[in-house]
């Protein structure tokens, strides 16, 4: 009986040990900033009038004598720095004088009087560009003081352009309010001394903020759903001619919303051992909804695989946005807690899952590991897109062709570097997306997934709700695997590195060939396939570090050579052309050449 | 359309720019055969299928061929064809209107605002990629039909009467261009088909006469519109 009087307590801490729980959301000195925010949407879903309580609180050593504001929605004005890069087009889309957009403050105070603000452009100087604030404060904060600011703002939203505006009655309110800028204690992401961090919005990059709590009330007409980032905590309820709905969203860094007359709202759950209960917020048009299923299994299994291989997802909800058709700009874009997937005028079911797969991943890298988009895309974009490869061939099966994908990295630039830097946007994307996930697949080959998925975990365990750097994922990959990274990181992250590999000649003569070739001297074993003429071939083995030159003997003359054949063990090599190498040369080119230019050259005349 | 044809095949015969066909052509073929050669040499031992034409290899192909020291003399070619252009022209369409004086000047002017257009047209499509990637037919159809209306403004020049086609003969001279173009493009993939297997003599050679089919069939289309117009003008009589 004794024991069995210990057995039912000692079951029951068990059984509260066992069931999964939350990681915790409070960790004090993540949340620097709380918002209380009201907004109202026009009738005509044209303009957004909002009133923001912000309290910001020092988180530094240092006393604040100003603070920065990011006003996102300026980049919609002309001449704005992010309207002189992009020329007004994004994603096939050009944003017409009819569809700019703006955001207006009518008053900024603090302390019962008003404050003095301006605009500052302390990336290009463009004294036209108003996507950053600075706002002096009446008196310095200091080290863990608050201060408490009351604005009012008008958001005129763009045509559907770039992450938010409107189209028809869809409305996408991403980055829409006066958002207070990323403030860094020294010691975060490498820095000496306290400050802001503090840039413009560019055509390449996205956001960084710290994070904080929201407490939103949208008011919307009352034809229309609304679907936001966090918890509905109140409503909706009507109110004359408006739907009023409340939401409150913690340890979060952003907080975006959409709306629309059209949304068809489904919810569903996710669990598992070792996830707690998420409520997934599916919010459809109608062209989508054959898809429900879909959509679910997708949320599902990436939740799924990412509460496994990094933590348990943990905030209660995820809420799933589909656009519009037609509203392309507003989609495939993360928020916390809140993902757009693509428009409802796409039906091609992998296109719409990858998409989701990679916004849901973007809920760790960006959401949680809260990385500085700005000056560091590849942190979250590159992260990111590895894992959807990962997730796709894991869950879904997938064909990837990741070797074949560096070929498209046309000009390799540094990955630590600022968005707005690279030589242009399809350079941004090639090297945050592609090389950063092409060189997180390459430290996966030299240290196997298993240690790899180790590295991620302890990377997001140790900077939850923080802000890391380049340095502090290599730090955590030097712990793990117990070896320095430092070369590498010197070659392919902080410089411009590939491998391109490459036979440089061939001399056969009698039964004797030889083989010269180069590229990057690493240790690796790589495959020269040697294809004879009598149909058969041979597989030669090449350590670059040990040779440049190899010598066989062979019973037929060789007809072509091919290093590193498929499935191709070097990722990075963008030039492959010259690993093949054909020993009596094709006419193929040539004459496929000349048609094209007397073509060409037809069009224009005789 | 197959008496359209015979008048202008017969109108072409007679106009004697057999020697002109065989002149451009050997100045065309030879040269860019020659250049493109030697561009692409390099690469005859690195590429032998449309695959391994991805995106990287096209780019790195490219920078070979502007790095090449004949890269320029292509150019010069280029360009010294364009500015021949309107004189040939000129030339092919006096013939054919069989003009009592070659119309150098209209036709100076006209390839003056020709490229103007072209340019101002290609530009507007760079903007406007997507555009022109979204409705890759419409752009083809457009690009007929200007090259046809463009044909048969030339021939007005050039007719002693201008008149524009009638709605049947329209249909007559389109119907006509059509069975010409896909002629020249049967011709040209089968000439692409045999030439890989050839080298040496026989390859310049079948060059040479597809070249000049090539050119004759250009030259027929041309003679079409002129014999369009030339014979509307009369019936307007």
């Amino acid at each position: 009986m004794k024991l069995y009087r210990f057995l039912v307590p000692i079951s029951l801490l068990l059984l509260i040990l066992l069931v999964p729980t939350r990681v915790p959301l409070a960790a004090e000195t993540a949340s620097i900033v709380a918002y209380d925010i009201t907004v109202t949407l026009s009738e005509d879903c044209t303009y957004l009038e909002g009133q923001e309580r912000v309290i910001w609180t020092n988180p530094g050593s240092i006393p604040v004598q100003e603070m920065y504001f990011h006003l996102y929605p300026n980049a919609f004005r002309p001449n704005s720095s992010f309207l002189l890069a992009t020329k007004g087009v994004r994603r096939g889309e050009r944003l017409s004088a009819a569809g700019y957009g703006y955001m207006e403050l009518r008053q900024v105070r603090a302390q019962g009087r008003n404050l003095n603000w301006q605009f500052v452009q302390p990336d290009d100087g463009n004294q036209e560009d108003g996507t950053l604030m600075r706002v002096s404060l009446p008196q310095p904060v200091a080290p863990g003081d608050s201060i408490r600011l009351d604005i009012e703002f008008v958001v005129k939203l763009p045509m559907v352009f770039a992450r938010m505006g409107k189209y028809v009655s869809f409305v996408m309110a991403g980055q829409w309010f006066p958002k207070v800028a990323a403030y860094e204690t020294a010691g975060t992401r490498g820095r000496q001394l306290d400050g802001w961090n503090v840039h413009q919005y560019h055509a390449n990059t996205e956001f960084y903020a710290n994070f904080g709590t929201y407490r939103v009330t949208i008011n919307v007409p009352k034809t229309h759903m609304v679907a936001a980032s966090g918890q509905l905590l109140e409503g909706p309820r009507i109110q004359g001619n408006k739907r009023q709905y409340v939401f409150q969203a913690e340890k979060v860094h952003d907080f975006a919303w959409a709306a629309d007359n059209n949304f068809c709202e489904h919810q569903a759950t996710f669990s598992s051992e070792i996830q707690p209960e998420v409520a997934i917020n599916l919010y459809l048009q109608p062209q989508h909804e054959y898809l429900l299923n879909h959509y679910l299994q997708v949320a599902k299994t990436t939740l799924d695989c990412l509460s496994r291989w990094l933590v348990p997802y943990p905030y209660p909800s995820l809420t799933i946005v589909c656009p519009r058709a037609g509203a392309i700009g507003a989609g495939g874009m993360e928020y916390p807690t809140l993902i757009t997937g693509w428009d409802a005028s796409v039906h091609d079911r992998d296109l719409i899952g990858r998409v989701l797969i990679h916004e849901i991943i973007h809920q760790y890298f960006y959401g949680l590991v809260a990385t500085n988009e700005v000056e560091e895309a590849w942190l979250d974009e590159g992260f990111t897109s590895y894992l959807e490869d990962k997730i796709i061939a894991h869950a879904f099966n997938g064909q990837l062709a990741t070797a074949k994908e560096a070929t498209s990295i046309l000009m390799p630039e540094p990955l630590v570097k600022e968005g707005w830097k690279y030589s242009d946007n399809y350079s941004y994307q090639a090297n945050a997306y592609v090389r950063g996930k092409l060189i997180l697949h390459e430290i996966e080959r030299l240290i196997g997934w298993e240690r790899m998925q180790t590295a991620l975990q302890v990377y997001c365990q140790r900077f939850l709700y923080d802000h890391p750097s380049t340095a502090d994922w290599q730090q955590v990959l030097e712990e793990v695997t117990g070896q320095s990274w430092q070369a590498f990181f010197a070659n392919y992250i902080y410089g411009a590195g590939m491998q391109d590999y490459a036979i440089d000649e061939v001399a056969t003569a009698g039964e004797r060939t030889s083989v010269w070739l180069s590229g990057p001297r690493e240790e690796r074993e790589l495959v020269l396939r040697v294809a004879l003429a009598d149909g058969t071939s041979v597989d030669l083995v090449w350590n670059p570090i040990v040779q440049s030159q190899l010598t066989f003997e062979h019973s037929a003359p060789p007809v072509s050579l091919e290093l590193d054949p498929a499935p191709h063990r070097v990722l990075l090599d963008h030039n492959r052309s010259n690993n093949r190498y054909y020993v009596k040369a094709s006419n193929w080119l040539a004459l496929w050449l000349t048609q094209l230019l007397q073509f060409c050259l037809r069009l224009l005349g005789w | 359309m197959i008496k359209l044809l015979r008048r202008a095949g017969a109108r072409l015969w007679a106009s004697g720019l057999i020697g002109l066909a065989v002149l451009w052509c050997a100045l065309g073929r030879v040269a860019y055969y020659w250049c493109s050669r030697v561009l692409v040499s390099p690469w005859r031992h690195r590429i032998n299928d449309i695959h391994h034409l991805d995106l990287g290899t096209l780019r790195l192909l490219l920078i070979s061929f502007t790095q090449n020291a004949v890269f320029p003399l292509l150019v010069i070619l280029f360009l010294v064809r364009l500015i021949l252009n309107p004189f040939v022209d000129a030339f092919v369409y006096c013939r054919l209107g069989r003009c009592s004086r070659v119309l150098w000047q209209a036709f100076g002017k006209l390839y003056i605002v020709f490229y103007l257009t072209i340019g101002l047209v290609g530009w507007l499509l760079y903007l406007e990629a997507d555009w022109l990637l979204t409705r890759p037919l419409l752009f083809v159809v457009g690009a007929l039909g200007f090259s046809l209306w463009f044909a048969l403004y030339r021939a007005r020049l050039v007719c002693d009467r201008r008149a524009w086609p009638t709605p049947t003969a329209g249909l007559q001279l389109v119907l006509a261009w059509l069975v010409l173009v896909s002629t020249a493009t049967t011709v040209s993939l089968w000439l692409y088909k045999k030439a890989i297997s050839l080298k040496g003599w026989p390859l310049a050679l079948l060059f040479f006469v597809g070249e000049l089919l090539l050119i004759w069939i250009k030259l027929w289309r041309t003679s079409c519109v002129v014999e369009t117009v030339d014979q509307e003008a009369h019936e307007v009589d």
